[in-house]
Formats: C-alpha cells, sequence, structure tokens
C-alpha cells in the first residue's frame, strides 16, 4: 500500500493513503469528538462535530476528519482556534435542536457552550447511527428518515409501525443522545420512536420472557435454518444447564462438603 | 505472555464472590478500590452461579469453535493468536446475538451503561506475566489456571 507524510498538530507522521484523519488522530490518541461516527459503521458525515482544519497546496479549508480520506501530504490542525469556534457553533445549533441530553451534553460540557439560540427539546439529531446500523450491519432496513428540511426524522414505514423490526435493539444501543428506548412489557417488548411492537419468546425451562420471536428467526436465518435449543433458553438457564452437566461429571456429585 | 486456561475444581468454591469484585475491578477504568465499590462502572464478567448444592463460577469457556464468533455482524468478537476470544468493545453495536447463540449463557450486555461484558481471560495481566485475577484472588483455591507448555502446544497443533 503506498505511503503519505502528512503533519497533524506538528508532528510528522507517514501513514497508508485512504485512512481517515480522524483515525490517524485516534491511533495517535488526539481526542476529536464524534457524534455520528462508529467505528463498524461506513462514516456518515452528519454531525459535522468532527470538524478540522486542514492545509492543501496552501490552501486551508475545513473538513470533517471522520470521512476525509488522505490522498496527498497535508498538514493538519485538529485543535486550533477556529475549529473550537466552529465546533461550539455546531454544539449551540445543537443544543438549541434537542437540548442537554446524552453525549451533546457531555460534549457541550467539555467545551463549556453557551448557548445563544436557546434550549430546544426535540427528540433527534438525525445523526443517522440508528438507520445506518440497521440497514449495513443488521440489514433489516426496518427505520429510515422521512420527511424532508426541519421536518426530517427517523420513522418506520409511513409513520406507522416498524413491522420488519425484529427488535435487536441496536439502534437504542447507539443512540447518541438516548431517544430509543427498549421496554420489555411482559410478552411484549416496545422500542419507543421507532414503534416497534414485538412479541417475546418464552423461555422453554424458566418460562420468563426474554428474546423477541422475530430476532430468534432472523438468526436462524443467519445461519442457514438450524434450529437450535439453546436458541429458545434464555442466559440464567443456559448457565444453569452447563452447571448441571459439569456436576454429573463429578465424583462427589458437585456437593460442598 | 503467559498461555492457558482457567480450570474450575467446582467443589472448592464456597460463592464468597471475591472473583466477581476482583474481575470488575481489574477491568474497570477506576483505579481506587473504594471509590469502585460504591460506585462500579463495570461489571464482572465472571459470575457465581449456584443451583441446589451447585456452586459454580460460570465463565467464557473460550470455546474451539465459538458460536459468537461466527454470528457477531461487527467482528467485534474474535478469537486471538492466543485462542483467547477477545472484543473490540469500540466495534460492538449492542445487537444481542451473541447473548441468543451461547450455549452458556456467557455474554451480558447492559443496555443502560452501554457496556459489553465477556472474560477476555485477563489478557493484559497475562501479557505481563500474570494470572487472571479470578484466579489470583480466590481465597480457596477453585480457580486454577492450567498453563499450557511448549511442548504442549506442539502436541495440540499436530
Ligand atoms: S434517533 Fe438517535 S440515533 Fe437515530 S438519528 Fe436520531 S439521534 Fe441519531
Ligand atoms: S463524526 Fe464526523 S461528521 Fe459526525
Amino acid at each position: 500500500m503506498e505511503n503519505v507524510e502528512i503533519i497533524i498538530d506538528g508532528v510528522r507522521k507517514v501513514v497508508p493513503k485512504r485512512i481517515t484523519i480522524l483515525k490517524v488522530a485516534q491511533e495517535l490518541k488526539i481526542e476529536i469528538p464524534t457524534l455520528c461516527y462508529h467505528p463498524a459503521i461506513e462514516p456518515y458525515g452528519a454531525c459535522r462535530l468532527c470538524t478540522v482544519e486542514i492545509e492543501k497546496n496552501n490552501r486551508k479549508m475545513f473538513v470533517t476528519s471522520c470521512n476525509y480520506p488522505i490522498e496527498n501530504e497535508i498538514k493538519i490542525e485538529t485543535n486550533n482556534e477556529n475549529v473550537i469556534k466552529i465546533r461550539k457553533l455546531i454544539l449551540e445549533l445543537l443544543i438549541a435542536k434537542v437540548g442537554y441530553k446524552g453525549k451533546v451534553k457531555e460534549i457541550a460540557e467539555k467545551y463549556n457552550v453557551e448557548p445563544r439560540f436557546g434550549v430546544g427539546d426535540d427528540d433527534c439529531i438525525l445523526c443517522g447511527l440508528c438507520v445506518n446500523v440497521c440497514k449495513e450491519i443488521i440489514g433489516v432496513n426496518a427505520i429510515s428518515f422521512s420527511s424532508r428540511g426541519i421536518n426530517r426524522d427517523v420513522s418506520p414505514p409511513f409513520g406507522k409501525e416498524a413491522v420488519d423490526c425484529i427488535g435487536c435493539g441496536a439502534c437504542a444501543f447507539l443512540c447518541p443522545i438516548g431517544t430509543i428506548k427498549i421496554e420489555d412489557l411482559n410478552e411484549k417488548r416496545i422500542i419507543t420512536k421507532i414503534n416497534a411492537n414485538l412479541e417475546l419468546e418464552k423461555c422453554k425451562i424458566c418460562g420468563k420472557y426474554f428474546v423477541p420471536k422475530k430476532f430468534i428467526e432472523y438468526i436462524k436465518n443467519k445461519i442457514g435454518n438450524v434450529e437450535l435449543d439453546v436458541f429458545l433458553i434464555c442466559d440464567e438457564c443456559k448457565g444453569e444447564n452447563y452447571i448441571k452437566r459439569l456436576a454429573s461429571f463429578s465424583l462427589t456429585g458437585g456437593k460442598n462438603e | 505472555m503467559k498461555k492457558g486456561k482457567i480450570l474450575i475444581d467446582f467443589e472448592r468454591c464456597f460463592a464468597c464472590k471475591t472473583c466477581e469484585i476482583e474481575c470488575a475491578f481489574s477491568h474497570s477504568q477506576e483505579k481506587d478500590f473504594f471509590q469502585f465499590i460504591e460506585n462500579p462502572d463495570r461489571m464482572p464478567s465472571v459470575r457465581i452461579k449456584k443451583i441446589g448444592q451447585y456452586i459454580t463460577p460460570l465463565r467464557c469457556l473460550h470455546c474451539d469453535f465459538p458460536s459468537c464468533v461466527v454470528i457477531c455482524p461487527t467482528k467485534a468478537l474474535k478469537k486471538d493468536e492466543n485462542k483467547i476470544i477477545i472484543i473490540e468493545n469500540e466495534k460492538c453495536v449492542g445487537c444481542g446475538m451473541c447473548v441468543v447463540v451461547c450455549p452458556y449463557g456467557v455474554p451480558h450486555i447492559n443496555r443502560d451503561k452501554k457496556i459489553y461484558t465477556k472474560c477476555d481471560l485477563c489478557i493484559e495481566r497475562l501479557k505481563d506475566g500474570q494470572l487472571p485475577a479470578c484466579v489470583l484472588s480466590c481465597p480457596n483455591k477453585a480457580l486454577k489456571f492450567f498453563e499450557f507448555e511448549e511442548k504442549n502446544e506442539k502436541v495440540r497443533s499436530r
């Protein structure tokens, strides 16, 4: 692979071509705030918080580091005055939309942001993590962006119910401001925001409801339609089963004398 | 680097839970033990299970053919060159497929704190030539570390 030499925060470094600025920075333990980036997902470049300043052919410009592949010799400043000013502005706008929530709050506190445009109360920063994880990683496409402009939002098809959702909960795990929530109520799993309503499977041994039926179906298909007993047993009971099996090998039957 | 597996002499475990605390503490960011106890930022990846008269510390078995590694959609779980199954926490998306396929119910996902816990055989400690935290701390030696010798390694691969 070809290499290029760059200068990042005054440090010279040789890096492989087409690696993103963010990855180089992370290797060097330089902190760049991110909201819409996740190492397992293709960079989406929606939040602009990872902005850095680069100098290329004697011209300065701002780019988003998470999706900027280094092609030729450039000079990168990750934390200078201009960059911080821009990040602060972005944070102010985010706060104007959703207020102090989750990761937005965390980063805003680090940057000492004083919001000039008010504190909003929306529930989504349109980072796209939930939509992209569902599409790229899980491959289900249960949710997507709808509408344009200020009405843009994450929603299930036609704003009704997420019928394709398998209930894995990856979107809830990744949402940086904690909008998507999973609630298990007896035999139902409800996922807020994306409006999913799933039936849970009962553990064969203890009878506890523990995982969505559709999720088991999905895993079965993924490994080639194999029906395995372990899918229908909750993790507590799986552990217990294993210990019982171990005990049957022991000479004293596992008694603690 | 030490290489080996953790064995359980499960008639010796009396459920004091020392290994659980040591495990969580040695993997946590917190360096101060008292602070950690008050506000743990990490859950243990070894759990004491008691069923009737049976008591066993249950932890990842580092299977030879791990179904969790096969199913993980982001390749966050992988088997490293020392046959230890490790998780790259940054890559985890919390989908929970490993939880469903693991035959022993080992992996745990904490959805609120957004952390994934699974035994990594204390790989950092092994690299320093130390024993895993649970093995070292067990007061009754219910957990033992079985070290592979070089010779054994060759026999195994033959
Ligand atoms: S719901 Fe959460 S994860 Fe999805 S786009 Fe909005 S902020 Fe991002
Ligand atoms: S992290 Fe780069 S644009 Fe959001």
